[in-house]
């Protein structure tokens, strides 16, 4: 009776000491997704006192938007090679710092200095490389699709977002995983050398598994990030040419402050939010119980 | 979310009038623009001002204007991004006294939604602007703001290269085609253009509209209604083959060309010409102090359809929740004033709105004379659905990258549904 009334109150503590922090997320994140989500019903042009609640021709407008559906499936496209390159980019990296190379310290600073660098910087730095050196490159290369600027051109603009994204995205993934690198005991590998394994089999075995939690660390973060993809695009493309680059992020944000349309802006990123939750629901569980945990 | 926070930021408000209700001295006389012993007026009022380039000017006419009126307090605001500041004050109900106009076309719904106060009877309007200014102003009948200058759209050259190719000022779109050729024949890129800048996309092709079918924003809701179409309309099929020919001249890959990037390209003589808005001048200017550069009308089919195409690019509105009317009432009859106005033009230089004001920008001779004499058309954008030029911009770009009038016709009449279907 008495350790049941003790845990209780322990119970009781816990949840009082988590109050403040429960409270501050109720008002400054629960709060305005209830609202964000109420505004999705209305008409609401973002600054008048009036507003129709038009219940969910929103959505059903949505469903019929081309231009939307093809930010869609920009985005999901840019998101998908976005996690494949940074994952197989920073996990390299990783791998060979980890291997004891000469001037260790000095790569992991260098790889590390993109992520202090702000977007608009990066992104403008950028778009003036593609219009200034990049066709120099392509003459000299002559590849003809480079001689002109990529971003002209509606197939390769993609590519010009994506390589700047990458080149700043990497550097946090590749420190995550060079810290889970050395969370893997060498004892291991020194039993699998013992038992003859190769060195695919002891990364398949034996590093892969202690990596798991990495990559759904890794997974998710580039999956919000390719998924609300912004700065980017805004300082790179602005969207162009002919809408070929617009995300979904940069449509919400257009329907919201250029076209004043807030109701509209606000169901699309309620449909973001509603992709970016499933995926991560799918994530989460799909990757559960596969990780090895020291 | 927006509600909680202009929840909070009232009741901060609230507090902040209680506190400062007992200080304000008792407004006596009403404003007006006599310009009489009026140094009654008290009180403080802000101005939110869009043009962060002429902070300063202002900041100079506010000291000019305490000269006169001692116990107003003016302060300047120019934050940079004004739309998104203005549209959060907005919401929490914390709209500064003045506010200057405009960003964006779809801002005009601060005017429809009853922000600003009417201003059409105000003495200084009837006296102080120009008439044509008054009445192309006008939304829903009504002045909201006091016009103050205008800009408008011109071509700029580089003077050496035209005289190095011995080109003459082109007056019809042809003679600037010609120009186009000989510059290109001699190795220069005839034109500059910014296509990755979707605004300036829109400014081409809308000064067009209105350059050869003067267009009142008829055609939109026509379209809108099922009544016509772009691809039936012989103008509009004009002004996206003008549109095309033009982008013969400019650089091959000019979708991928920023604001910027085209400025120094012009500025430093590696093309020949640029189509821009008086706003302009200063950045190229600024870019290259030493180039010789004037500026002609962008021409029409014929000389005598050449007119140029205008814009209010400064005006001043009275928020209609200001706790101080009378001053920010003064404020604008002072600025209204042609002595004080002829001040802000000798340090600004765009075109004025107001009576008896000279500008003396000889870059701009050309374009003023041709206003003076009313050859001069109001941009069409103001009369268009909030989001159509967001629609125009988009589909002009692809017609630049895909060389296609008939699809882009057709993209056009799809756009038109869609923003006009928005209200």
């Amino acid at each position: 009776m008495k350790k049941k009334f003790l845990l209780r109150e322990d119970t009781l503590t816990d949840f009082i000491i988590t109050l403040p922090g429960l409270a501050l997320y109720t008002l400054l994140f629960m709060v305005p997704v209830v609202m964000g989500f109420f505004y999705s019903l209305t008409d609401w042009n973002g600054i008048s006192k009036k507003f129709n609640i038009v219940w969910f021709s929103n959505y059903a407008a949505l469903l019929k938007d081309t231009r939307f559906a093809g930010t869609v499936k920009f985005t999901v496209y840019y998101t998908v090679l976005l996690i494949l390159c940074v994952v197989l980019i920073s996990l390299t990296t990783a791998l060979v710092l980890n291997s004891r190379i000469k001037g260790g310290n000095f790569f992991r600073s260098v790889f590390f200095f993109p992520a202090v660098l702000s977007l608009m910087t990066v992104g403008l730095i950028f778009k003036e490389l593609y219009y200034r050196v990049l066709p120099l490159v392509g003459d000299w290369l002559n590849i003809p699709a480079l001689q002109t600027n990529i971003l002209a051109n509606e197939d390769l603009a993609i590519y010009g977002i994506l390589f700047a994204n990458v080149w700043t995205a990497c550097a946090i993934p590749t420190l995550l995983f060079y810290a889970g690198l050395k969370n893997v005991p060498v004892d291991l590998y020194e039993a699998a050398d013992i038992d003859g394994a190769t060195a695919f089999q002891k990364f398949r075995r034996i590093t892969l598994p202690f990596l798991i939690p990495t990559f759904s660390m890794v997974f998710i973060l580039q999956l919000k990030a390719g998924l609300s993809v912004f700065d980017y695009v805004l300082s790179i493309t602005g969207g162009g040419p002919g809408g070929a680059t617009e995300s979904i992020g940069t449509i919400i944000y257009n329907t919201a402050f250029t076209d004043r349309r807030f109701g509209y802006a606000t169901a699309e990123s309620v449909v973001l939010f509603m992709i970016i939750a499933v995926i991560s629901l799918i994530q989460v569980r799909a990757t559960r119980g596969k990780e090895v945990t020291v | 979310m927006k509600k909680l926070v202009a929840l909070i930021l009232c009741a901060a408000m609230c507090l902040s009038f209680a506190a400062c209700g007992g200080e304000e001295a008792p407004a006596s006389t009403p404003a007006g623009s006599s310009g009489a012993e009026e140094t009654s007026v008290s009180g403080e009022i802000e101005i939110l001002l869009h043009k962060v380039e002429i902070n300063e000017i202002m900041n100079t006419m506010i000291a000019e204007f305490n000269k006169e009126y001692p116990d107003v307090k003016v302060v300047l605001n120019a934050p940079g991004d004004t739309s998104t500041v203005l549209q959060a004050r907005a919401v929490a109900n914390d709209m500064p006294d003045i506010v200057t106009f405009p960003y964006n076309t779809s801002d005009l719904a601060y005017a429809r939604d009853g922000f600003y106060m009417d201003l059409t009877n105000e003495a200084f309007m009837q006296e102080n602007v120009t008439p044509a200014a008054l009445e192309s102003n006008k939304i829903d009948g009504v002045n909201y703001f006091l016009p103050y200058i205008s800009n408008a759209y011109g071509v700029y050259y580089n003077v050496d290269i035209f005289e190095e190719n011995g080109i003459e000022i082109p007056t019809t779109m042809d003679e600037l085609y010609a120009a186009g050729e000989k510059l290109q024949a001699a190795g220069v890129t005839p034109i500059a253009f910014s296509d990755q800048e979707l605004w300036t996309l829109g400014h081409l092709g809308d000064r067009l509209m209105g350059l050869i079918f003067d267009d009142d924003g008829t055609l939109f809701q026509q379209i809108a209604a099922g009544e016509a179409t772009a691809t039936e309309h012989e103008g509009m099929r004009t002004v996206a083959e003008v549109y095309l020919k033009l982008h013969e001249y400019g650089q091959p890959d000019s979708l991928g060309v920023g604001y910027e990037q085209a400025i120094s390209a012009f500025a430093n003589g590696e093309a020949a010409m640029m189509l821009q808005g008086t706003w302009l001048l200063s950045l190229v200017k600024s870019a290259n102090p030493d180039m010789n550069v004037d500026v002609f009308p962008l021409p029409g089919m014929t000389a005598e359809e050449t007119r140029v195409g205008i814009n209010m690019d400064l005006g001043l509105a009275i928020s209609e929740t200001s706790e101080n009317k009378e001053a920010a009432l003064a404020f604008l009859a002072w600025m209204s004033e042609a002595e004080n106005a002829q001040k802000f033009a000798d340090m600004e230089g765009s075109p004025s709105l107001l009576n008896g004001v000279e500008v003396a920008t000889p870059e701009f001779a050309k374009m003023a004379e041709l206003i003076s004499e009313g050859k001069s058309f109001t941009i069409p954008r103001g009369y268009w659905a909030p989001s159509m030029v967001n629609e125009l911009q988009n589909a002009l770009q692809r017609l630049v990258s895909s060389k296609d009038v008939d699809q882009f016709l057709k993209e056009l009449d799809e756009g038109v549904k869609v923003a006009y279907a928005q209200g």
